[in-house]
């Protein structure tokens, strides 16, 4: 089975480590290197992607992800466009629709609209074409580039959202129920707007880390499960017909996992937002652990990396933000994980 | 007599270019670096200056200037302070009301009111304290520096905001010395009001140093930058602005023309064609409109004026390459016949 990798990072890195992390996730491999954009917790997003750009020359790099709210979406195309330029054309835009970066700064995140339009704008910017935002029209007198857009989207609107419009989905989760049911709204969206759903890269997000046992991997990946069941519990609590469907498939598989995923939501500390160590952690079981990242010795792993492959994943995207020794782990993945996916 | 020199640039530099130019500044003697924002004519400007960063050791990095509004001002605080811990401690945060940024993305232009709320919410961010914008309070988890801000200032009230805000103000375009006066009155009034010593404020004045024998080889660079802001001075009435007319009136022979012909530049201005040298508007431009922006003429005629300045209390000379054809020979140019003079 032929699987693509590729590797999240920048939540807690100093600018200084930026460009040995980049080195040492081309030199293991992974096909895509994702920064986070989240400007009260992190680094500088288009700091790190321009070291990214300047230490690196295969490795595709893009933001893990943006979303139109802090920028007007010509100065994203636009910082996207300069380290597209300055990296020989190894750059894609990753965007969501808010998420946390929005949410920590105490504001609902964008409209399916308001998304789609961002989108739609960050397109035909990029292309050199005229484009219009809020009533505003503009165009960038240097940029004329084909740049793949990749979206985060997480419930059916949003999903159908990115198959009309994306080159690849980053969904999140590793569990093959839930990952089904994002998959499904995507493929609608994209049959609807004529587009053959096999053309789009679908990105699994998830935390790979590899340890003897599962109880070892704990410490440093229940955070980060803690951040995803927290959303998740959030967005269940939505009474649209699809998301009341999402919570019987899990109550179905898995029964209390969401009244589980409702105890990190009550416990929530904003402050500690995917930082290893943080108090809501302590609430993340080993099913919420196991329902979003993939922990345990190689063959296990590799096993359920499979069973993605099966349902159309097309790239395991891991990320290294409450991980300790980010390279060690890298590079374990490297060696003893995608060798299995080569072909 | 002693003054620093400053630098700007990145109107349409690759990223590589960048190094190359930033290199040779540091070479050169200049004290700062400032490059553009402007996201639909240049480079990204973080992407500069990280490339900018990288490949100097004593330059300070900065923007000139950056715009509100088309990021949250976290946003900004958080790029300036990630260049700063890059550098080890060498950026400076550069704004502006973004009028001009703004206008051309056809939006309107946000009152003064707004202009202090970021600048001040982005003390606090860069101070690791909670700040609020907007309703919204929020504070960076890793920030705690002191970075210097820089405000853009052409009229009086945007002067005597910089004055009680900033480190430093970056008054332009007009280097004529009883406006530059009248400027900087107006930013040590704002600092006097808020209790702060004047003489603590720098005070850049932004123009294009331009050295030849012949102005007319200046033209065509010198008519594409700078020459639409002096209108802004005189567009709106108001008692300090009356001031300044009568004083200009006082020393410029025929100050009604000049104006009209700022006038009629500015009406005429297209953003698309903003600072790119021969385009229809830069047509409109007269020799007297560029001595009153830029400092023009041969190494003795442009210390003398810098001279003057700096008996005004100018602290820095800011120029920009952006519409200069052989940029690395004026930045060289410069740095010989122009910077010796004002070391000490």
């Amino acid at each position: 089975m032929k699987l693509d990798f590729s590797v999240g990072m920048g939540r807690n890195l100093t600018i200084s480590e930026v460009a040995s992390h980049s080195k040492s996730a081309e030199a293991n491999g992974f096909k895509q290197m994702t920064f986070l954009d989240q400007q009260n917790l992190s680094r500088d997003v288009y700091t790190m992607m321009t070291i990214a750009a300047l230490n690196t020359s295969r490795i595709l790099i893009g933001q893990g992800v943006t979303q139109p709210f802090t920028y007007h979406p010509s100065v994203t195309a636009n910082a996207t466009a300069t380290i597209n330029e300055l990296s020989g054309g190894r750059v894609f835009l990753g965007i969501g629709a808010g998420g946390n970066a929005v949410r920590s700064m105490g504001i609902r995140p964008r409209s399916i609209d308001e998304y789609r339009n961002a989108v739609i704008f960050i397109r035909k910017y990029f292309s050199g074409q005229i484009a219009e935002y809020q009533n505003a029209t503009m165009h960038s007198e240097w940029v004329n580039q084909k740049i793949p857009i990749y979206m985060a989207a997480s419930g059916p609107r949003s999903l159908q959202l990115a198959g009309e419009l994306a080159d690849g989905v980053i969904f999140l989760g590793s569990n093959p129920e839930f990952i089904k049911w994002q998959k499904d709204y995507v493929e609608q969206g994209a049959i609807k707007a004529g587009r053959d759903p096999l053309e789009i890269d679908y990105w699994a997000r998830t935390c790979i880390y590899v340890a003897p046992t599962k109880e070892a991997a704990r410490r440093e990946v229940a955070s980060y499960a803690a951040t995803a069941a927290r959303n998740r519990y959030w967005y269940l609590q939505r009474k649209t017909p699809g998301i009341e469907n999402l919570g019987e498939i899990i109550e179905r598989a898995q029964p209390g996992l969401i009244n589980e995923f409702k105890k990190i939501y009550d416990n929530w500390d904003e402050d500690f937002h995917e930082t290893t160590d943080a108090p809501h952690a302590d609430f993340a079981t080993q099913r919420i652990i196991d329902f979003f990242h993939i922990v345990g010795p190689p063959e296990e792993i590799c096993e359920r990396i499979e069973q993605l492959g099966n349902i159309g994943i097309t790239n395991i995207s891991t990320t290294v933000f409450t991980i300790i020794d980010k390279k060690s782990m890298m590079n374990k993945i490297g060696n003893t994980i995608m060798s299995h996916f080569r072909n | 007599m002693k003054v620093q020199f400053s630098l700007g640039t990145g109107r349409d530099e690759t990223i590589n270019q960048i190094i190359t130019q930033t290199k040779l500044a540091e070479r050169c003697g200049f004290s700062h670096i400032t490059f553009v924002d402007q996201q639909n004519l240049s480079r990204d400007v973080y992407a500069m200056m990280t490339a900018a960063a990288l490949n100097t050791s004593r330059i300070l990095i900065g923007q000139g200037v950056t715009v509100p509004y088309i990021r949250h001002p976290s946003v900004t605080a958080n790029a300036t302070a990630t260049i700063h811990e890059l550098s080890g401690g060498r950026a400076f945060l550069g704004i502006g009301s973004g009028g001009n940024a703004l206008r051309s993305m056809g939006m309107e232009a946000h009152p003064m009111k707004a202009y202090r709320d970021v600048v001040e919410f982005t003390k606090r961010f860069l101070a690791g304290k909670e700040a609020e914008f907007k309703g919204i309070k929020m504070r960076s988890e890793w920030i705690n520096n002191s970075i210097p801000i820089y405000m853009a200032a052409i009229g009086p009230s945007s002067c005597r905001l910089a004055g009680e805000l900033a480190d430093g103000v970056i008054i332009g375009p007009g280097i004529h010395p009883e406006l530059v006066k009248w400027r900087i009155e107006q930013i040590h009034r704002g600092a006097e009001n808020a209790g702060r010593d004047p003489s603590q404020i720098e005070i850049w004045v932004r123009t294009m140093i331009y050295i030849t024998e012949n102005k007319q080889n200046a033209f065509m660079a010198a008519s594409s930058y700078g020459n639409r802001g002096p209108y802004y001075l005189f567009k709106h009435k108001n008692p300090s602005t009356d001031d300044l007319f009568k004083r200009l009136n006082s020393k410029i022979p025929d100050l009604e023309g000049l104006i009209s012909e700022f006038k009629k530049f500015f009406y005429s201005y297209d953003d698309y064609q903003h600072e790119l040298p021969n385009s229809p508007h830069s047509k409109l431009v007269t020799q007297r409109m560029i001595d009153f922006v830029h400092l023009v003429g041969n190494p003795e005629e442009i210390q003398q004026k810098i001279e003057e300045l700096v008996l005004l209390g100018v602290t820095n000379i800011s120029t920009v390459l952006f519409t200069i054809r052989n940029k690395m020979e004026m930045m060289k140019e410069i740095s010989k016949s122009i910077m010796p003079v004002f070391r000490s």
